[in-house]
């Protein structure tokens, strides 16, 4: 039983334990590794470029609009006169 | 003179203009610079053909998290790589740089064929070919661009075959529509942006209806024509669509998903990569909404905007005109129109100039020499004519003397208007491809002999040095250079701050060679003598402080413009607690290079140890503004943040 109480009491302070281990590292490793990248290659954006795909659609029409409207503007134009 | 005159007919003079290019391209394909993209898609080229040899069950080229190289078709890459195995050729980049060449002479014909396509003249397609070889953007990436030029072929044959078959209607010859298919099948395996070109068709065909609507009338009203139409263009659907993911495996695993899917990473492509643009330094993602419109201003030769300007002019101004060839010019402007508007309503990410757009410049030159056919044609007076013709050819002279005298760097070309090539430098993204390490590579070889020695560059061209057995090759950033072990580093002059490139504080002592394009630096050669910089980094990252800060020292004395050392030694100074001299490295080192984000992370490490958290915060936000890549700092912010909020 008291094997047991042991046990129960080490795994709950390992539980207790993880917010101290996972937090911030006060004792100023953050400065370990100062590179600076070029690239992103290992770091998949997750603001700017990432848009769905219906966003994308509405663009292509829209874009396929103000094209098209413009050539129809000179077609419509040229047969006015 | 009437015999001079049937010898140069104009098919003659297209035919001798295309024959002189492939002259030029078999000549100069051996001795071109081979660039960065070479050596990530090739190797991917290589497990593509290795998917194919063993049934499939080689997965690799599917395994490609960080480079997304399974979403790109790549088709001529992986050709030459089929080429070299079957053959066992041991100069592999030579196929590549003969079938690239290949290419882009085929790009030549189904240009100059556009051309007579609109004016019926085939010295308007000799001259495009002029055109054509005198856009250095375009010329210079024909040898080892797989990908973009390529890809312009298909795109122009596709609209070549796109006006063809049209033009044809109501009864289009199916041979015509087995060649638009293929064409487009051929652009899609190269990328899948190619889907956009079934969209062109039926723009094409609403275009032609609309100026000749009694076509309409002739297709729906025989039967036979509505069947024989149906049937082609369900042929041109089929071709250009399947027949493009035959060479693609990832396409092969779903063909109905993944190219979508490929299209949709392709539109908005989750690598950044550092630019230089307008003398500031962003990240491609960055970069504002004319950041392309504003590159083909300033990349694009005088004589092609000219042209373009000149065949706009009077497009309008004769539109009273009856012109035979409208639908021809208006669905040309749409497909040169069509894309930059679209990659700027997106927000595309683009990077390397004008490099994934290079598809819309032959369309540009086709109009642009269209323009000065127009303008010939108009001009009925002998010495205006003649006026004319000579400040064109001066026109032309320009870039291809830019060509001859930078050859293999001759696509970093920048117009007269943008101020040339000397005002850019610093300013725009110069030797983006690293062509440049050609001659350095050369030079370093026929140096070194028999001896051993550790190469390090901040591009991935290992190629220059693979046939040595007594050179070993790294990769390392310009300015951490010192991390690494080496003897000899060959530096492109890129990734470096655009102020840092004008102070010239960028230099190394240890430069022994520096390599000039129209008086630019753009790769320097390093011999590295002493190497107690290495050493004492490595001393510092196992914690022996007092060696490594003497080390370090020394080396700085050596080589006072190295920001990294400067910053490693604020590091150890902060480690032990020394404020004074941590203190006296940061301004240093900020005299050199003020935006160094090291050392604003060192800066906001002694703020956040000192609890002076508000403070620690505004320099993090800082440093974040200059480079939102920084994750260093942005996780150490989100700490600083926390903690705020804590002591609220």
């Amino acid at each position: 039983m008291k094997r047991v109480k042991n046990l129960m009491a080490i795994i709950a302070s390992l539980v207790l334990s993880i917010p101290f281990v996972a937090s911030a590292q006060d004792g100023g490793t953050y400065i370990d590794s100062l590179n600076v990248q070029d690239s992103s290659y290992m770091q998949p954006l997750t603001t700017t470029t990432e848009q769905s795909s219906s966003n994308s659609t509405t663009m292509i029409i829209i874009a396929a609009i103000v094209v098209v409207a413009v050539i129809a503007f000179v077609v419509l134009r040229k047969k006015k006169k | 003179m009437n015999k001079l005159k049937d010898i140069f007919t104009g098919r003659n003079t297209f035919a001798a203009s295309l024959g002189l290019a492939a002259i030029i391209l078999l000549f100069l394909a051996p001795r071109a610079a081979v660039n960065v993209d070479e050596q990530l898609h090739y190797p991917h080229a290589q497990k593509v053909v290795n998917w194919y040899f063993t049934g499939g069950a080689d997965k690799t080229c599917l395994e490609t998290p960080v480079t997304n190289l399974k979403y790109y078709g790549q088709s001529v890459d992986n050709f030459t790589a089929l080429i070299n195995r079957v053959f066992q050729i041991d100069n592999e980049f030579l196929t590549r740089h003969f079938t690239g060449a290949f290419f882009f002479w085929l790009l030549l014909l189904f240009a100059g064929l556009t051309g007579k396509q609109l004016t019926g003249s085939y010295y308007v397609s000799a001259l495009i070919v002029v055109f054509m070889l005198a856009t250095p953007r375009l010329f210079g990436q024909a040898f080892g661009n797989l990908k973009d030029i390529p890809f312009a072929t298909g795109y122009l044959a596709a609209i070549f075959f796109m006006i063809k078959f049209v033009q044809e209607l109501p009864q289009p010859r199916w041979t015509t529509a087995v060649w638009l298919g293929l064409a487009i099948a051929f652009t899609n395996s190269v990328r899948i942006g190619g889907l956009v070109l079934f969209g062109y068709l039926a723009i094409a065909m609403v275009l032609i209806i609309l100026l000749k609507p009694f076509l309409l009338k002739q297709i729906f009203s025989t039967k036979s024509n509505f069947v024989r139409l149906s049937g082609q263009m369900l042929t041109v659907v089929l071709t250009g669509y399947f027949a493009g993911l035959v060479f693609w495996p990832f396409a092969l695993q779903n063909v109905f998903v993944n190219p979508f899917e490929s299209l949709r990473v392709m539109e908005h492509y989750k690598v950044s990569i550092r630019q230089v643009f307008e003398g500031e330094w962003l990240w491609s993602t960055q970069l504002p909404w004319y950041y392309l419109p504003k590159w083909l201003l300033i990349a694009t030769p005088g004589f092609l905007l000219t042209g373009f300007a000149v065949f706009s002019g009077l497009f309008f101004f004769q539109l009273k005109t009856n012109r035979k060839q409208l639908f021809t010019e208006l669905f040309l402007f749409f497909t040169l129109l069509f894309p930059v508007v679209y990659v700027m309503l997106i927000g595309a990410n683009l990077y390397s100039g004008y490099r994934q757009m290079l598809f819309v410049v032959p369309v540009l030159v086709i109009l642009a020499a269209l323009g000065f056919y127009n303008l010939f044609t108009l001009l009925k007076n002998r010495f205006l004519f003649a006026g004319v013709s000579v400040a064109l050819f001066i026109m032309v002279l320009i870039p291809v003397k830019h060509q001859v005298l930078t050859f293999p760097v001759d696509y970093v070309y920048f117009n007269q208007l943008s101020g040339g090539n000397k005002k850019a430098w610093a300013n725009y993204e110069y030797d983006y491809y690293f062509h440049g390490v050609k001659e350095a590579a050369e030079d370093l070889i026929a140096q070194t002999g028999g001896n051993n020695i550790i190469v390090a560059s901040n591009c991935n061209l290992s190629n220059y040095f693979e046939k040595l057995p007594n050179a070993s090759f790294r990769y390392v950033r310009f300015l951490e250079r010192s991390s690494e072990d080496w003897d000899y580093g060959i530096f492109g002059v890129n990734y470096i701050h655009p102020r840092l490139l004008k102070s010239g504080k960028w230099k190394s002592s240890q430069i022994v060679k520096t390599y000039y394009h129209h008086g630019n630096p753009i790769v320097v050669l390093m011999k590295r003598t002493d190497k107690s910089d290495f050493e004492g980094i490595n001393l510092a990252d196992s914690g022996n402080y007092p060696e490594a800060t003497e080390l370090l020292e020394k080396a700085l004395k050596a080589d006072e413009n190295n920001v990294w050392l400067i910053s490693y030694l604020a590091k150890i100074s902060l480690k032990q607690n020394d404020f004074e001299s941590f203190n006296r490295y940061l301004q240093q080192g900020r005299a050199v290079y003020p935006e160094y984000e090291p050392f604003f992370l060192l800066e906001a490490q002694q703020l956040f140890t000192n609890g002076k958290l508000n403070e620690a915060k505004t320099v993090l936000d800082k440093v974040l503004t200059i480079n939102p890549y920084y994750n260093v700092a942005a996780s150490m912010l989100n700490e600083v943040k926390k903690k705020l909020n804590d002591n609220k």
